[in-house]
C-alpha cells in the first residue's frame, strides 16, 4: 500500500510537472538577443530558443532540420524583419505553417516599431555592395530600441496568452525600469565624449553610435559585404593619420586580421565587441551585452581624447 | 493634596507629549511628501511611455513620408529591387553559370573544350495565397532550349502538419541530386548522380509529401519523404527509361543529429522504384545511403564531409541493333555508384576540396559487368562577393575503357535579384 502510494504520488507530480511545462509558451527567435529579451518579459511562462547561434554571423545562418522542427512547434516566432536574415524565408517555408509567415498570428516582426536608420532612397544596386534595402537592420544594439522591443514582445505575449497579460506587462515594466536607469547612466558617461569617431568592420553599429553620440563613417569593408582589401586598408590608414579616430570596432564573428593590421599601423585600439547575447561570457543578458560594448567604446573614446 | 497634584503630573506630561507628537500639521506634511513622491514616480513612468510613443509616432510619420516619396518613383528608378516596393511582383532572381572546360577527350560533348553559358536559371517565387506558394525555375543554356527545371506548388496547413509539393521539382532523394548546380561544392555533379539520375540531377513532375519529427531527443530529428513522379530520369540518366507513363515512387528517411551548436551529422536512407522498360512497371529498384558531417567554425570557417552511395537492382539487356544477341539473356544487375567529398571553407572568400567518384557501368554484357568509371577531383573556390564566385577544378578521370582523361574546369557563378534556395 505504502509503495503504491509513493508511486502514485510520484506519477502525479510528474504529470503535474509535464502539464506545467506544457503550459509555457514556446518562443523561437531568430537571434539570441531576442530570445534573451523574450525571457526577460516572459519569465517562467515561456521557453525560449534561437535559430542563430550566438557565435555566428546572423547574415549567414544555415538552419538545420532541428530548427525546422522547433519552428513547426513554436507558439511564436520572433525575428528582425527587414532583410538581415535571408535564410528566414526558406526556413519558414519549410515548416509549412502559415501562422509564422509574415503577417501570421504567431510571428512578431520586431522592426515594426523601430525608427530605422540609413534607409536607402531612390535606385539601389549591388554595385554599392550588399545594401540593406529597408534600412540598417542591426537595431537591437540601441538600448532605446531595447525598450521598444520589450514593449512589442510584452504586447504580443499578452495577446497570445491573455490570462497572464498582467505578468508579462509587469515583467516588461521592471525590465524597462532597469534598462531606463542604465540608459541614463550611459548617456551621462558618453555626454562629454560626443563626436568620438570609430572605424568599423561592417556597418552594424550605427544605432549604438547614435545612442552614444559617437560617429562611425568609415569601414574596413570597402563596400557592405565586400571583404577588406589592401588598398582600402591603406586609404583608411591615411585617413586615421589626419582624423581623430579613437578606435577600430569589429564583431567577434568577423575575421580580425584586417582590424589588427590597421590597428598596428595606426596605433589605434581594436575592439572585438559582441553583437548578440551569449556571444561572449560577459554578455549573458541584454543589459550585460550593452554594458560590455558601451564600457569599451567609452573607454576607448576617453583614451583617444586624452591623447589629443 | 500635594501628592494628588504630583500624581497628575505624569498624566499631564504624557498628554503634552502626545499632543506634540500627534501634531496634525506634521502628519499632513508627511502624507503630502509621500503623495508627491508617488506622483513624481508616476509622472516619470508616464513621461517614459510618452517618449516611447513619440518615437513610434515619429517612426510612423517618417514611414508615411517615405511611402509618399516612393509612390512617385518609377519602376525603372527602383532598379529592379521589386521586393522593396509594395506590389505583388514575385521575388525574381537570375543565376548564371558560365563554365569553361578543357579535356583530352576528342568527343564533341556539351561544353567540351569551350567556354559556354552552361546554365542560366531564372527563378520566381511568391505566395499564391495564405495557403500556398509557387516556385518556378526556368533554365536556359547554350546547348538546349529553355526548359522548366522546377515549377511546384508548396501547400501549408495540411493535416498533421505535412509539407506537400506538387509539380516539377528536384525530388529530395539523397543530397546532391536534390540540389541546384549553384549549391554544389564542385563544377560538375558527382558521377553517380550524373549517370544514374541525369546530367543536371533529377528533375521530374510529381507529388511529394514529407513530415519532420523527433524521437529520442529534440537534437535528433527525422524526416520522412515520400513521392510519386512521372517516369524517367534526367538527361542521360540510366536509372530509369524514357517512358513517362511508368511512374516512379520514392522514399527517404533523413536523420539529423545536432552534435553541438556548431556541428551536425545527417544520415539518409533512400529508395526508388520505377521502370527502365516501356512494357513493365516498377521492375527497377534503387537504394541509397548518404552521410554528411558539417562543422561551423569561427569567422566563416566550415568543414563539410559528404558521401553518397546508390545501388541499382535492375534487369540488364545488351542489345545489338535493337535485338538480343543470340545466346544472351537478360540478367539482373546491381551496379553501384558512390562519391566521397571533403570541402573546407577557410575564410570569407576561399574554400577548397577533394572528391572521389566511382560508378559501375549499366547495361553491359555480363562479362563486362564490373567495368566502371572513376574520377579524382580537386577544386578551389573564390567568393568574389556573396553573389559572385569563381571555381577552378582539376579532374583525373578513368574511363570505362581504362583510358585516362585530364580535365580542367573554370566556372563563374553569378546571381542578381532574389535567389534563396529552399532548405535541403
Amino acid at each position: 500500500m505504502k509503495h503504491s502510494s509513493v508511486v502514485f504520488a510520484l506519477s502525479l507530480s510528474l504529470v503535474s510537472a509535464q502539464a506545467a511545462a506544457a503550459e509555457k509558451l514556446e518562443v523561437v527567435s531568430s537571434l539570441p538577443t531576442y530570445a534573451a529579451l523574450v525571457q526577460e518579459v516572459g519569465g517562467d511562462l515561456v521557453t525560449t530558443s534561437s535559430i542563430g547561434g550566438a557565435r555566428f554571423n546572423p547574415h549567414f545562418i544555415e538552419p538545420r532540420p532541428s530548427d525546422v522542427l522547433r519552428l513547426k512547434r513554436a507558439d511564436l516566432f520572433v525575428h528582425s524583419g527587414l532583410d538581415l536574415e535571408a535564410w528566414r524565408g526558406p526556413l519558414v517555408n519549410a515548416t509549412g505553417r502559415a501562422e509564422v509567415k509574415p503577417g501570421g498570428e504567431r510571428e512578431l516582426d520586431l522592426s515594426r516599431g523601430i525608427h530605422l536608420l540609413n534607409v536607402p532612397r531612390g535606385a539601389v544596386s549591388r554595385s554599392e555592395g550588399d545594401i540593406h534595402l529597408f534600412g540598417n537592420p542591426h537595431y537591437w544594439l540601441s538600448p532605446e530600441n531595447g525598450l521598444i522591443i520589450a514593449d512589442e514582445i510584452a504586447e504580443k505575449l499578452a495577446e497570445l496568452d491573455p490570462e497572464h497579460a498582467a505578468l508579462y506587462l509587469g515583467n516588461r515594466d521592471r525590465f524597462r525600469a532597469r534598462l531606463a536607469g542604465r540608459i541614463e547612466q550611459w548617456k551621462q558617461q558618453s555626454r562629454a565624449l560626443t563626436g568620438a569617431e570609430f572605424i568599423g568592420y561592417h556597418d552594424q553599429w550605427i544605432y549604438l553610435m547614435e545612442f552614444l553620440g559617437f560617429t562611425m563613417e568609415k569601414f574596413l569593408e570597402p563596400k557592405p559585404g565586400i571583404p577588406p582589401t589592401p588598398r582600402h586598408l591603406l586609404l583608411l590608414q591615411q585617413y586615421t593619420a589626419s582624423s581623430p579616430v579613437v578606435g577600430i570596432v569589429h564583431a567577434t564573428f568577423y575575421p580580425d586580421d584586417a582590424a589588427r593590421a590597421l590597428g598596428e599601423r595606426s596605433g589605434l585600439p581594436v575592439l572585438a565587441l559582441p553583437q548578440n547575447v551569449g556571444e561572449i561570457p560577459e554578455a549573458a543578458d541584454y543589459i550585460s551585452l550593452l554594458e560590455y560594448d558601451i564600457s569599451r567604446l567609452i573607454g576607448a573614446a576617453q583614451r583617444g581624447r586624452s591623447h589629443e | 493634596m500635594r501628592l494628588r497634584n504630583y500624581s497628575f503630573a505624569p498624566l499631564v506630561l504624557f498628554g503634552v507629549s502626545s499632543v506634540c507628537s500627534a501634531d496634525p500639521a506634521v502628519d499632513e506634511l508627511h502624507a503630502l511628501r509621500t503623495q508627491v513622491q508617488e506622483l513624481s514616480e508616476a509622472l516619470a513612468s508616464v513621461r517614459a511611455q510618452l517618449e516611447t510613443q513619440e518615437r513610434v509616432i515619429q517612426s510612423f510619420q517618417k514611414e508615411v513620408q517615405s511611402q509618399q516619396q516612393d509612390a512617385t518613383v518609377t519602376v525603372r528608378d527602383v532598379g529592379g529591387t521589386v521586393s522593396s516596393a509594395p506590389t505583388y511582383v514575385p521575388d525574381i532572381g537570375v543565376v548564371a553559370d558560365i563554365t569553361g572546360i578543357v579535356t583530352e577527350s576528342d568527343e564533341d560533348e556539351e561544353g567540351n573544350d569551350r567556354l559556354s553559358v552552361r546554365e542560366l536559371e531564372i527563378v520566381f517565387g511568391h505566395d499564391i495565397d495564405p495557403y500556398s506558394r509557387l516556385d518556378v525555375t526556368v533554365s536556359i543554356s547554350d546547348f538546349e532550349e529553355a526548359a522548366i527545371e522546377e515549377a511546384y506548388l508548396t501547400h501549408s496547413g495540411l493535416p498533421f502538419d505535412i509539407y506537400g509539393r506538387l509539380g516539377r521539382m528536384h525530388p529530395r532523394i539523397g543530397i546532391a541530386a536534390a540540389q541546384h548546380r549553384d549549391a554544389l561544392f564542385t563544377v560538375d555533379e558527382p558521377l553517380v548522380i550524373e549517370q544514374f539520375f541525369g546530367a543536371e540531377g533529377f528533375s521530374r513532375t510529381g507529388l511529394e509529401l514529407s513530415d519532420i519529427f523527433s524521437t529520442i531527443s529534440d537534437d535528433v530529428v527525422h524526416e520522412i519523404i515520400i513521392g510519386l513522379l512521372e517516369g524517367g530520369a534526367g538527361e542521360g540518366g540510366n536509372l530509369f527509361g524514357e517512358t513517362r507513363r511508368a511512374p516512379t515512387v520514392y522514399g527517404r528517411l533523413r536523420n539529423a543529429w545536432d552534435i553541438s551548436d556548431s556541428s551536425v551529422i545527417d544520415l539518409g536512407l533512400n529508395a526508388l522504384l520505377g521502370s527502365a522498360d516501356e512494357d513493365t512497371s516498377f521492375e527497377t529498384r534503387a537504394g541509397g545511403v548518404d552521410l554528411r558531417y558539417q562543422h561551423y567554425g569561427a569567422a566563416f570557417r566550415k568543414l563539410t564531409l559528404q558521401s553518397e552511395l546508390f545501388v541499382q537492382d535492375r534487369d540488364t539487356a545488351v542489345l545489338e541493333d535493337g535485338e538480343l544477341p543470340e545466346g544472351l539473356f537478360e540478367f539482373r544487375q546491381k551496379p553501384l555508384g558512390l562519391y566521397a567529398l571533403a570541402n573546407y571553407r577557410f575564410g570569407q572568400q576561399w574554400e577548397a576540396g577533394l572528391r572521389y567518384d566511382y560508378v559501375q557501368a549499366v547495361n553491359r554484357a555480363e562479362e563486362q559487368r564490373d567495368s566502371f568509371e572513376s574520377e579524382y577531383s580537386a577544386f578551389l573556390t573564390f567568393h568574389q562577393s556573396e553573389f559572385a564566385r569563381w571555381r577552378l577544378q582539376y579532374q583525373l578521370a578513368t574511363l570505362e575503357t581504362g583510358e585516362e582523361d585530364n580535365r580542367f574546369f573554370l566556372q563563374g557563378t553569378f546571381a542578381i535579384g532574389t535567389h534563396k534556395h529552399n532548405l535541403q
